[in-house]
């Protein structure tokens, strides 16, 4: 069984135990029908009975703001097959620029008359798909797929004397708060994140705290000069009641009270200011709201702050100097805080590795999920191509990377990016914008200084398999001013971690299982032969003892390749002399306190450790202490006295013989002499320490 | 929708909001209301659609809305939160409430993730246009609560996960 099959073999037992109640179903349906058809026949009738409309000579109500896009909309309300009558609803829509003859309005409503007629069927967009569509890169903050649609809005924007939007940063409440030049809210209200433009004028989202619940709202304000393509159905400017409200502080706003939806408007010197509440006074509202409901909100806001308007002095987009060798996550936290674009990309060419071509690096910045070096890629480019196009995937919350035709892309809030190489530098191309609530293109400065190089990918989500195994060394890890031995070792560790990709290109099977926490067992990269290079110690500590194990693995500079030195039980004593002593993993004879071991000593020749043999012994305590079980202790051949004899499984040594103590250490004193133990520094088999250990060089 | 087929409807999905609702919200009185919301919103729509398919998939999304704005409701900061001995379901086997107990301790968009891929089977381009997130998005959801499951539940036989 598959864990689809078992997920749902287990949740098919999950079942709706309640009661579905028809009546109240039936019930719902009798007042929908009610609601809808007195709304058809006498919705403006009501609201007139209800308001008083007061509103004052500089506010000319809601029908003042509505756009002249050509035509009037209806679309049904209702569609029930047994009302025969069809019931229409007016859709009227507002800039939130300003009044309908401002040239702004008169901008987005041409415009807007524009894209409402231009690929209807949506043919076009669908021709292009993904592909880039050539568009200069200062229309990526507008709805435009096309050159002629980049044309008309070019044309709009000159016969209005507008501006084009060229920048939009994502930023938190206290961020706006510092550019508006305080906070504009009170405490009844959230601290939610917006974007502003280069021009200060700026959205965000927001929930007014009441005791009893909350109303949901847009706030924002948009200012005069720039072309802003957002506008705003509010259905039928009939069905509002409207009124002006001066606020304890004096500001005059114009109120607007519906059904569905509610608004507060405000006309500063520069700029308009709108709050568009997401609720109103209809029954079917989350939150009915009120009249005082309405002032209370406009009360909350501070609107002297928002009617200072001044451009924003955002920092210049671009990439800092890179901080140098280091943990990837902390320098690239501390690159990101400093000065990159917020939830922008940050990158870096450089020729890492000294082969002539420079190499992409590539670090995506979605929200909070780029922690963890899941987030780093990279792709090397020669010349003006992106090789190993074929290395795909980045798993983000924010970005969705893909390679293709020598370049690669990056979607990041419905805009699509293609990068190239050109003349040793990163350039940017918008394929194709979707909505208004993006970043801005992206700034490619040259670099050159490396401050990273990692590659983590996560095939499995693509095919679903690990058949792009990483075998090839150029394809490993690689840091800085690290040797070239550091180099694959870092490679091998971090197959190891995160593919359980073996040395050899395999599979972990043996060594390590697949579901371990590789963070159990313990590397090293240190000289043990003493033959004046590291050499990489991988212990492998956690899963069965059978299966436990110790690899020195040594590399060759001359041919560019790693080697096995040795494989043992990963009880290993390093000697300065080249001797390397293997504890057994079982102590299941009759050696008592004395482990059984194997010694090894190091062959320069072949680099490798050479058997030389095993001992094991004898403890005349464990014969004592257990006379039933075992043999009396042949204590005549125990000249020493010292309660122990031994097995010496080597050469010139009688497997069957028990040796006296003084054989023993003859031979093994043979070997070891006065040579000390190494003290190798072993740590924790994690990308981490992997990082550490490389950018400590 | 004429009430017969309203029942016929009813029927047969009124476990698949349930379980939705249970998902997003892990707590089985509010996917109980979400059901009787959701029937509601399914018998008084207009229009017609054509096949149980396309019902499935309104049902799912209209559920999805119905659930966020219940939460949105509630107010951003509240988290849902599983009590479990709420939850009685009288699973044949150990392992099944093992793996419903470990699916229902996961973040809120990490449950829903699951379930509407493995159970509704809907896709990655299906489930992020039902939760209006990108498909990475959704990959990534995914993944990571395949990762925690795995490291709660399968140290040994991983049912291929």
């Amino acid at each position: 069984m598959d864990f689809k099959e078992f997920y749902k073999e287990t949740f098919s037992q999950v079942h709706f135990q309640g009661t579905v109640d028809m009546e109240a179903i039936r019930h719902m349906r009798k007042r929908t029908r009610y609601r809808k058809v007195l709304l058809a026949a006498a919705v403006v009738c009501a609201f007139a009975a209800l308001c008083i409309t007061a509103y004052s000579q500089d506010f000319l109500g809601l029908r003042s703001f509505v756009l002249d896009s050509g035509h009037q909309e209806t679309v049904p309300l209702a569609t029930e097959q047994d009302t025969e009558q069809s019931i229409q609803q007016q859709e009227e829509y507002i800039s939130l620029q300003g009044f309908a003859d401002s040239p702004e309005s008169m901008a987005v409503a041409e415009w807007k008359n524009f894209v409402d007629n231009y690929d209807v069927d949506g043919e076009i967009i669908a021709s292009i798909g993904n592909g880039p569509i050539g568009v200069d890169a200062k229309y990526s903050l507008y709805t435009v797929y096309t050159q002629e649609m980049a044309d008309k809005l070019q044309e709009i924007v000159d016969k209005y004397g507008l501006k084009l939007h060229t920048r939009n940063e994502v930023l938190s409440y206290e961020e706006l708060a510092e550019y508006l030049g305080g906070e504009f809210t009170d405490a009844n209200n959230s601290k939610y994140s917006g974007y502003m433009y280069e021009d200060g004028s700026f959205s965000m989202d927001g929930d007014y705290f009441l005791p009893d619940g909350e109303i949901g709202y847009q706030l924002c304000r948009f200012v005069q000069g720039s072309f802003t393509d957002i506008f705003l159905n509010i259905g039928d400017t009939d069905d509002y009641c409207q009124w002006t409200y001066i606020t304890a502080n004096g500001d005059r706003l114009l109120m607007a009270l519906g059904r569905d939806k509610s608004l507060i408007i405000s006309q500063a010197d520069r700029a308009f200011i709108t709050i568009n509440v997401l609720s109103g006074s209809g029954n079917e509202c989350e939150y009915i709201v009120t009249r005082e409901i309405l002032e209370q909100m406009a009360d909350s806001v501070d609107w002297q702050i928002l009617s200072i308007v001044s451009p924003p002095n955002f920092p210049e987009l671009a990439i800092p100097e890179m901080l140098g060798w280091g943990c990837f996550d902390e320098v690239l936290d501390e690159i990101h805080d400093k000065a990159a674009p917020r939830n922008m990309p940050i990158y870096s060419l450089y020729d890492v590795d000294a082969d002539g071509s420079n190499e992409l690096i590539v670090k995506t910045t979605g929200d909070d999920e780029a922690d963890t070096t899941e987030k780093f890629s990279v792709y090397y480019v020669d010349s003006d191509e992106v090789k190993r196009a074929e290395y795909m995937i980045f798993a983000d919350e924010a970005s969705l990377w893909g390679t293709a035709e020598g370049g690669f892309y990056c979607v990041y809030q419905n805009i699509t990016y293609k990068y190239n190489l050109k003349d040793g530098k990163l350039t940017s191309d918008v394929v194709r914008s979707g909505n208004t609530d993006t970043a801005s293109a992206l700034v490619i400065p040259p670099s050159d200084k490396p401050f990273m190089w990692s590659m983590v990918d996560d095939r499995s989500l693509l095919s679903g398999d690990n058949s792009n195994v990483f075998t090839d060394i150029q394809d490993y890890v690689y840091f800085g001013q690290s040797s070239e031995a550091q180099r694959v070792y870092a490679a091998i560790l971090y197959n190891l971690i995160n593919f359980k990709i073996m040395p050899d290109g395999t599979q972990i099977g043996e060594l390590m299982t697949m579901d371990a926490d590789m963070g159990l067992n313990k590397f090293a990269v240190f000289d043990v032969d003493q033959d004046g290079s590291e050499e990489l110690i991988i212990l492998q500590l956690q899963g069965a003892t059978a299966a436990n194990a110790g690899v020195v693995i040594g590399y060759s500079q001359e041919e560019g390749k790693t080697h096995q030195q040795l494989w043992e039980y990963p009880m290993l004593t390093f000697y300065d002399n080249g001797v390397v002593t293997a504890g057994a993993g079982h102590n299941q004879g009759r050696g008592g306190d004395f482990w059984p071991y194997t010694l090894y000593v190091y062959d320069a020749s072949s680099d490798t450790y050479v058997y030389v043999g095993s001992v094991d012994a004898w403890d005349k305590k464990l014969s004592d202490e257990n006379p039933d079980v075992l043999p009396p202790f042949p204590t005549e051949l125990d000249k020493s006295g010292s309660g122990f004899l031994y097995y010496i499984y080597a050469e010139g040594y009688d497997p069957e013989m028990l040796y006296d103590e003084s054989v023993y250490l003859d031979w093994l004193n043979g070997y070891i002499g006065d040579a000390e133990e190494l003290q190798v520094p072993f740590v924790s088999l994690t990308a981490d320490n992997v990082t550490d250990m490389m950018s400590a060089q | 929708m004429e009430e017969t087929e309203f029942c016929r409807y009813a029927n047969l999905y009124k476990d698949m909001i349930y379980r939705i609702a249970l998902n997003f919200f892990g707590s089985t009185h509010d996917a109980e209301d979400m059901v009787q919301d959701v029937l509601i919103k399914l018998y008084t729509k207009g229009g017609r659609l054509n096949d149980d398919e396309q019902v499935r998939y309104w049902l799912i999304r209209v559920t999805l809305n119905a659930c966020k704005s219940q939460m949105r409701s509630r107010g951003r900061r509240q988290q849902a939160s599983v009590e479990l001995q709420d939850i009685a379901v009288p699973f044949r086997r150990e392992e099944e409430y093992a793996l419903f107990s470990a699916v229902m301790s996961l973040p809120e968009k990490y449950r829903t993730a699951l379930y509407l891929f493995y159970y509704e089977e809907l896709t990655v381009k299906e489930i992020s246009e039902a939760l209006d997130i990108n498909e990475s998005t959704v990959t990534t959801r995914l993944t990571r609560a395949r990762n925690m499951l795995r490291s709660q539940l399968f140290e040994e036989d991983g049912y291929g996960l």
